[in-house]
């Protein structure tokens, strides 16, 4: 097994609230993974203002040039940089553009909370990210979501294939802050989801409703099925190894029953 | 290279995916058999994770049943083994009478609790550390292991029953693995503390505190569903109604 494949095996089975601590450690003693892994991981998002827009943005790979990150709305490096990479005019206005439209699906969807999206130019076209990080007031709850797209043109004339690879992370508690006491109850993590459909787009209003659309379809996907694997799920399971109801009154349960196992001694 | 903290990923293990754990750890690098070695037997002992003796008899593993050299045992049966940390096997079982033998009205009293409420592939284990003790520890562990579908589940009840003071305590654990497409983690507990008039009473007694727990695992579940989980990210805007894209822009200028 290659060692970057066991490090994202590991990172899969361990706690994710664990996550960040866990990949530190990884890359301790496995430094030369540290580029595939940072791009390759689903990490809760940081936050950051931006003083002179008074507006606050995510921190993540895409914004990032060495040590300093990119406010989506100044188009500014902080801490400032001479030669930060930016992108091309006509991707930086659409960039402007999907901030502000986020704005309006972050209020709507979100009540608070914040949006950012990065694009940048790829061969013929764009790719982008669009992130949103919503915390309870509490700070006990989560919600973050990663969404990484391509745009990339097709045989026909002002159609485009956008890809999409979604991933929320969202994490419940108990009020209790610190590690698990007697009473409290943890749970956490993330799925990752993919999409891709073919679009028309003539002018950039066009692009702007695409993405929106793409990733509003698939956030609304992913909130059903997180809700269904985060509660439904995960009940089921444990009423897998436990029955409130004796099982001598359900003949279905007593079937499935190993005897052998259960008459041990 | 220390790597300590890795080693250490052994022993958080999820249920039934200790094995993959080694494996990754090993590819990616640390080899020290003894320090696996050590992180399994505290996995195998915090998870009281069952051993097999033989086709019917079945030990549970804990820090409790453990002896000098490194081998355990197991009162009910009254014998004693080392492990096969790979295989979950016993080996070189040798009988063990150290301890006193637990007695039958116990034993019966659990196998109700176990054949009447515990589903899946269950284990027990129970101790007393000597006859003028009046206390035992018990251990009840069931397991749903389904890798071919991503998860893996367990309730792990660990409790002591003082038969002088005439009380029950300990906790209902629970913890849910599911790993397809991504990684949750259900991590919960809650306590067990109720009062037991006499023997004949202990099963009434740990199946009505347990399913007490349940429910409440259950409650909180729905809980953070409603309201938690909603406050998060509402289902659709407050119109009801996608978002309509063609306006999103003019929406946005109109208010700024």
């Amino acid at each position: 097994m290659l060692p970057e494949d066991a490090a994202l095996d590991l990172l899969r089975r361990l706690n994710p609230k664990d996550i960040s601590k866990n990949l530190d450690a990884i890359l301790a003693v496995a430094p030369d993974l540290a580029d595939v892994l940072l791009s390759s991981v689903d990490q809760p998002l940081q936050v950051s203002s931006c003083s002179e827009s008074g507006n606050q943005y995510l921190l993540c790979d895409f914004n990032r040039d060495g040590d300093s990150y990119r406010s989506p709305w100044t188009n500014k490096y902080d801490p400032p940089l001479e030669d930060g990479l930016v992108s091309s005019d006509r991707v930086r206005k659409l960039e402007s553009d999907l901030n502000e439209a986020m704005r309006v699906y972050l209020d709507l969807y979100y009540e608070g909370g914040v949006s950012s999206v990065y694009l940048w130019d790829q061969d013929d076209s764009y790719a982008g990210a669009v992130l949103i990080k919503k915390a309870s007031s509490s700070g006990s709850c989560g919600w973050d979501s990663i969404h990484v797209f391509e745009c990339l043109p097709t045989s026909e004339t002002d159609v485009f294939d956008y890809r999409l690879t979604s991933t929320i992370i969202l994490y419940l508690g108990s009020d209790q802050h610190s590690s698990l006491v007697s009473g409290a109850l943890n749970l956490s993590g993330h799925l990752t989801r993919q999409t891709s459909q073919r679009m028309p787009a003539s002018e950039q209003d066009g692009e702007v409703g695409n993405i929106g659309r793409l990733v509003e379809e698939m956030e609304t996907r992913m909130r059903n099925f997180l809700q269904e694997v985060y509660f439904d799920k995960t009940r089921d399971i444990i009423n897998q190894t436990r029955s409130m109801q004796p099982i001598s009154e359900n003949p279905d349960k007593m079937a499935l029953r190993s005897v052998l196992k259960n008459l041990s001694n | 290279m220390d790597g300590e903290y890795i080693y250490k990923f052994i022993r958080e293990s999820p249920p039934g995916e200790v094995n993959q754990v080694v494996q990754d750890i090993r590819a990616l690098g640390l080899t020290d058999e003894d320090r696996i070695q050590k992180q399994l037997q505290l996995h195998h002992e915090d998870s009281n994770s069952p051993v097999t003796l033989s086709q019917d008899e079945r030990a549970v593993l804990s820090s409790e049943s453990k002896l000098d050299d490194g081998r355990y045992y197991d009162q009910r049966l009254q014998k004693s083994f080392a492990v096969n940390f790979e295989t979950m096997e016993a080996i070189d079982v040798e009988d063990y009478k150290e301890k006193p033998i637990i007695s039958e009205d116990i034993v019966k009293q659990i196998q109700k609790v176990t054949l009447d409420h515990y589903l899946s592939d269950v284990s027990i284990g129970v101790l007393q550390k000597d006859a003028n003790v009046p206390e035992y520890s018990i251990m009840l562990v069931s397991v749903k292991y389904n890798p071919q579908n991503y998860y893996n589940g367990r309730w792990r009840c660990v409790c002591k029953y003082d038969t002088e003071r005439k009380k029950l305590s300990g906790t209902s654990f629970i913890r849910v693995h599911y790993y397809e497409d991504g990684n949750v983690w259900l991590d919960a507990e809650r306590p067990i503390d109720v009062s037991v008039d006499d023997t004949g009473k202990l099963s009434d007694a740990l199946i009505e505190t347990e399913n007490a727990n349940q429910r409440s695992f259950n409650v909180e579940l729905s809980s953070l569903n409603d309201k938690k989980f909603k406050e998060l990210r509402r289902q659709l805007p407050i119109t009801r109604q996608k978002i309509n894209w063609e306006n999103v822009l003019g929406l946005r200028m109109r208010n700024t």
